[in-house]
């Protein structure tokens, strides 16, 4: 296993994880992790079975969580940088990063409200700008299709229709299809089925998170009343079920063919983010205010269980990431907190987590990216593997993990500074990338003629 | 024309004939419709699929079939099919009326609440109304309401569509309101809609609950027996019921409400109904505040009529006391126009709450075995039902559930693979895929043909004006011309035509000095000499600046004429340096009159109110084309998720021997979108007008179905990558799907 950053200073050594207790825990087992609030959360995990099982209206919920919650008396900016993934929204000069579902592709949502794409096979860097196209959160690719490009923006959802051979670098605000609806606004997540058919749009002041047709410009409104609005999305990449935080201390999974939805309280705070497996049957997520990573499984999905989420009754803590102090060979760190966002690689190999330090400022704890070693059959395993650490200076923002690498996993690290760094890591995994194309690995190779871009230098 | 008519029906038995039934499936979809009244000014693209046709005694289900029927066979087939029907949709239109019904007492409930409204007393209030819903006219008015529910869910099931017709002109529009089945409609509702009011009126008591109520005391004075004075509150009351049932049936024609939009995503019903409550509330109320306002404005000037009529007839006096309501200070009345908003509310909330109901259990999926467990289930199983031409909706729902299945049951997609038991050969995939196929050719075929027909369109109209010599109004032309057209395009084949196109353009080059800009030659000449270019852009030949001035167009006649008009102003140069030089010169008779007819059309198509009814809406006529487009949408996505599927879960092969067919169809029909999509007007979106309650999802199916194809193929191409390298395809097909595999389209 060779962990290789591009233009880093040496990783911590694998080794120095140690003192972080590894919680590998199966359901049922007896739990061996740490922190005061561990019982406590998994009892608040207990799933509420008694609500509105097949997605009905629960009234009682409805007047008993708070009218308003408090994140909701915010102004928008505020609320797009407190619910963004990013880990400093309104500070950084990267805000949203997504890459391209099938090719070397991403888009780079920036600081002055621009987005650019950059393609690893052409040198031309269009940059998109449009007139509605303010306090970007979030960006996502339409999978299967070339240049569909879906931009989270304060007042709408823009749709940029790109052309894939066009040489221009600023193509015009009529590429872009605007997607409004009253009362949605700002958007803060977004998410593509994987079949490419759907868009799910989701703002933390519309209780209902809305189901686009992009193509006709339909959208339909699945509503559920109490808990705030809608601040993360999270599709699974099986397509079967829709992970859907909300501002208040509950979030709900929907299944995605009959779009009923499990509700899960939690008791500390909001579900700040979440990653699903490349096969849709487990979840992690993290809660604010809480540094553990939960898991929670899904009975495998099968089509004829319509209207079912099928999750299992707890969830259960994986991974404790509460402060520690290391030993290393650049003296003692302070390494441990909140989880900020979290990205699995598509082989479901590797796991990488940001880390919010507690206060940068007194010398505490700093933002690092952990990355963990995981697998998901047949039971769940997730082994600590290392730190990565930018720059002096250079905090992480956004993290992502490229589609289809073909030799392992390809993280890709947006730090504070503007810099993106592409980190291999090559290993042989037994699976093949889901969103890959062929699942036979010469095809992103095969072009040739074109000029390709190396996306990381090997030491 | 019967027998035309047989011919997709026979060549859909046939296996082989699949071109064959294509074709034949066009022409006679382009005979029937001038029979039908709607025909000569509906849509050149619309097939008589697509029309409802009014029925003269078989089922409305056999009207909405695909006009295949021979009279041999039809007795046979329409009992089957009207049996599958009943069997498929016959329980959910009860459940459907019956939700309706079982709301209508919460609704009454709630009208009783808000008509007898006390703010001042809210207890009184209250308590009179509770007292009052148990009362036996409530109780009456209900089952009468019931009564009037059934009807309208009667006129839901026998009026709607799954393929919306869109008239594509004023006229056509016209058309439609005045056809004898949508006077029924109307007609029909405007008397429930009377019944309705007079429930409401009931209901609400007071002023309003009888029409003939004892005259005031000083004008009966005279006499013994008091006098029964005519009750103009409660007439009003019926009126715009009347008015209001008028409405609803014009509004639900204008809006193609009987259009049953299929829903986006999959839902309970509950969560369904749920989601268009609100919606449907809003609608109605600001629905009859409108109503009213008309109505009040009708009434005021029209409304001393009814009021004599009812009166002379059933001798009921006036009472000159009261004021009268046709009167600026009698419609001034907050409180009968708040009684009449109400009824208007309450009578379009329960008839769209039956229409919702109709359309939720309508919509729903319905699971078709793909293979029969028992013998008698083979004719309801998904491949049969594909392969027959069974009525249009239960093929909507059977190509919607085929995407279901392929996209997320794999045990079902198991079964599609299978093979047949003894024989071993995999029915139902042939099957299947074979139904998919030939709707994408036939869409192909009807792209192609309306790509010709647009940019073919001046020629045949000189063709027509040639047959027939004597003036004519344009609305006539534009009727004439465009089956012709079609029927032209089908009968020439595209690589015939092409070549006619270049042959004729031949000469034309060869004599740098001919006829184009002759001022003695007709307007319609210069007009074929521009067309001859324009049938060969695609074929990636001449461009001449000729055919860049005067792109294809499509729709109307008028503004072709005018557009010839300019052509020839804008050339003048031209025109005057060739004078002299006249290549052939037809004779001057046929030219004379030919200018005088081009003249004559001219003058008509500036008549502004002509052309306002005529011309065609450009939009329209798009929309008509894509109308049944939901169709290949599905089949386009039940083909793309079965192959991408096969790469895994077919054990024997049986998607590969189809693959080639499959990308061959796809990859042609995505060329002719693409080059239809190049027409003016048609990557244009329509406003959008998101969050009410009638549908308007049709208006942009065309761009769902590019979308839908483009994801159908990189779906194809991202699972099989470069294995698609062995697949058998024409080089140019090849090199498409190279830019697929490089996601590059």
């Amino acid at each position: 296993m060779a962990l290789l950053p591009a233009r880093l200073p040496p990783p911590t050594p694998l080794g120095a994880l140690q003192s972080i207790e590894r919680s590998l825990l199966c359901r049922g087992e007896k739990r061996r992790w740490k922190g005061a609030g561990a019982a406590k959360g998994s009892k608040g995990l207990q799933r509420d079975r008694s609500k509105g099982r097949r997605g009905g209206l629960s009234a009682r919920s409805a007047l008993t969580s708070p009218r308003l919650p408090p994140p909701l008396q915010l102004t928008s900016e505020d609320m797009i940088a407190a619910f963004s993934q990013a880990v400093d929204w309104a500070g950084c000069s990267i805000r949203a990063f997504a890459w391209h579902p099938h090719t070397s592709k991403f888009a780079v949502a920036l600081l002055d409200d621009s987005v650019r794409v950059y393609n690893s096979s052409s040198a031309t860097i269009p940059s998109l700008k449009h007139r509605l196209q303010r306090n970007v959160a979030a960006v996502a690719w339409k999978p299967l299709c070339a240049s569909i490009l879906a931009v989270a923006c304060q007042s709408c959802v823009l749709v940029w229709h790109l052309d894939p051979t066009s040489l221009s670098t600023r193509p015009s605000s009529g590429c872009a299809q605007v997607l409004s609806y009253p009362g949605h606004s700002p958007v803060t997540s977004l998410a593509w089925a994987p079949s490419g058919k759907l868009l799910l749009s989701a703002s933390p002041v519309d209780t209902a998170m809305l189901v686009w047709d992009v193509s006709t410009e339909n959208c339909v409104q699945l509503q559920w009343f109490g808990g705030g609005g809608v601040t993360f999305l999270a599709w699974s990449p099986d397509g079967s079920k829709v992970l859907a935080a909300t501002p208040s201390a509950v979030f709900k999974v929907w299944e995605a063919q009959m779009w009923t939805c499990e509700k899960w309280p939690t008791i500390k705070g909001r579900c700040q983010t979440g990653c699903w497996s490349p096969d849709g049957s487990r979840l992690l997520f993290t809660v604010l205010g809480e540094s553990v990573i939960y898991s929670l499984s899904f009975s495998e999905y099968r089509g004829d269980m319509q209207g079912q989420v099928g999750g299992s009754k707890t969830a259960s803590i994986v991974a404790d990431l509460s402060e520690t102090t290391f030993e290393t060979p650049y003296g003692e760190e302070r390494v441990g907190g909140a989880v900020q966002s979290m990205a699995w690689d598509p082989t479901g190999e590797r796991l990488a987590v940001i880390i919010r330090g507690q206060n940068p400022r007194t010398a505490g704890t700093q933002t690092v990216v952990a990355v963990f070693r995981t697998r998901n059959s047949p039971v769940f395993e997730l082994l600590p593997c290392g730190f990565l650490r930018g720059e002096q200076s250079a905090e992480p923002q956004l993290i992502a993990f490229h589609p289809c690498f073909q030799k392992g996993a390809l993280l890709t690290v947006c730090w504070s500074t503007g810099t993106i760094s592409h980190i291999p890591f090559f290993f042989l995994s037994t699976h093949v990338p889901y969103g890959s194309p062929g699942r036979s690995p010469a095809v992103v190779t095969a072009s040739s003629s074109v000029r390709e871009q190396p996306l990381f230098s090997e030491l | 024309m019967p027998g035309l008519a047989v011919l997709p029906t026979l060549c859909a038995r046939a296996a082989s004939c699949r071109g064959g039934r294509g074709e034949g499936a066009w022409h006679a979809s382009y005979w029937l419709p001038r029979a039908s009244i709607a025909a000569p000014i509906g849509c050149p693209g619309l097939p008589a699929v697509l029309r409802r046709k009014w029925r003269v005694g078989g089922g409305r289900w056999a009207a909405e079939t695909l006009n295949g029927a021979g009279p041999g066979m039809e007795a046979a087939a329409a009992g089957r099919q009207r049996a599958l029907l009943r069997q498929v949709l016959g329980w959910r239109l009860a459940a459907a009326v019956a939700w309706s019904g079982l709301l209508l007492p919460v609704c009454t409930a709630a009208f009783v609440l808000l008509s007898g409204i006390q703010p001042l007393r809210p207890l009184r209030w209250l308590s009179d109304s509770f007292d009052d819903l148990y009362t036996s006219h409530v109780i009456f008015c209900i089952l009468l309401m019931s009564v009037v529910v059934l009807v309208i869910s009667v006129f839901n099931v026998e009026f709607y569509a799954v393929v919306p017709s869109i008239p594509c002109s004023r006229l056509a529009l016209i058309g439609k309101i005045i056809h004898p089945q949508q006077v029924i409609h109307s007609v029909a509702h405007a008397i429930m809609g009377m019944l309705v009011a007079w429930c409401a009126a009931v209901m609400t008591k007071g002023r309003f609950q009888f029409l003939a109520v004892p005259c005031t005391i000083s004008e009966s004075l005279n006499d013994a027996v008091p006098q029964m004075c005519l009750n103009e509150y409660h007439l009003f009351f019926l009126l715009s019921g009347a008015f209001m049932g008028y409405c609803y049936s014009l509004l639900y024609l204008i809006n193609n409400m009987n259009y049953l939009a299929f829903p986006i995503i999959q839902q309970y019903k509950y969560l369904r109904f749920r989601r268009s409550l609100p919606l449907l509330v809003k609608h109605s109320c600001v629905e009859s505040l409108y109503s009213v306002r008309n109505f009040c404005v009708a009434y005021y000037f029209f409304g001393y009529i009814p009021k004599m009529w009812i009166s002379t007839t059933m001798d009921l006096r006036i009472d000159s006391k009261l004021h009268p309501l046709d009167t600026l200070s009698g419609l001034l009345d907050l409180s009968l126009f708040y009684h009449v908003w109400l009824c208007g509310v309450f009578l379009l909330v329960t008839w769209y709450i039956a229409w919702l109901f109709f359309k939720i259990y309508a919509t729903e999926t319905h699971h078709f075995p793909v293979q029969p467990t028992f013998a008698e289930e083979t004719d309801q199983c998904l491949p049969k039902i594909l392969n027959s031409n069974p009525p249009l909706i239960i093929k909507f729902l059977a190509l919607q559930d085929l995407m279901l299945l392929s996209q997320y049951s794999p045990v079902r997609r198991q079964e599609v693979f299978s093979l047949s038991q003894p024989g071993g050969h995999p029915h139902n995939w042939t099957a299947i895929s074979r139904e998919c196929l030939s709707l994408l050719t036939d869409l192909t075929q009807r792209l192609i043909a309306q790509q010709e027909a647009a940019a073919a369109n001046g020629r045949a109209k000189q063709q027509v004006g040639e047959m027939k010599v004597s003036p004519q109004t344009p609305g006539a032309v534009v009727a004439e011309d465009i089956p012709f057209q079609l029927q032209r395009s089908n009968v020439i084949p595209r690589a015939a035509m092409s070549s006619l196109a270049k042959s004729s353009l031949m000469p034309l080059k060869a004599s740098p000095g001919s006829d184009i800009g002759s001022p003695f030659s007709s307007p319609a000449l210069n007009c074929k000499a521009g067309i001859l270019d324009l049938s060969s852009p695609w074929h990636g030949s001449v461009q001449s600046p000729l055919v860049m001035r005067r792109g294809p167009k499509l729709w109307t006649s008028g503004s072709g004429l005018q557009m010839n008009g300019s052509h020839r102003e804008s050339f003048p140069v031209l025109s005057v340096a060739r004078v002299g030089s006249e290549a052939v010169q037809p004779s001057f008779i046929y030219t004379w009159l030919q200018n005088k007819q081009e003249q004559i059309k001219n003058f008509l198509s500036r008549r502004v109110l002509i052309m306002y009814f005529f011309s065609k809406h450009p939009e329209a006529s798009i929309q008509a084309v894509f109308s049944d487009a939901q169709m290949h949408i599905w089949a386009l996505e039940g083909l793309s998720h079965l192959v991408a599927a096969s790469f895994t879960e077919d054990q024997f092969g049986v998607v590969q021997t189809t693959l080639p067919a499959i990308l061959n169809t796809l990859l042609t029909l995505q060329e002719v979108v693409d080059r239809h999509f190049k027409l003016p007007h048609v990557s244009s979106k329509p406003p959008r007008s998101s969050g009410s309650l009638v549908d308007t999802s049709y208006k942009t199916l065309r761009f769902a179905l590019r979308a839908s194809l483009k994801t159908a193929l990189y779906r194809i191409t991202t699972v099989f990558g470069e294995h698609l390298n062995a697949v058998q395809v024409s080089t140019e097909h090849k090199k498409r799907l190279q830019q697929f595999l490089e996601y590059k389209e």
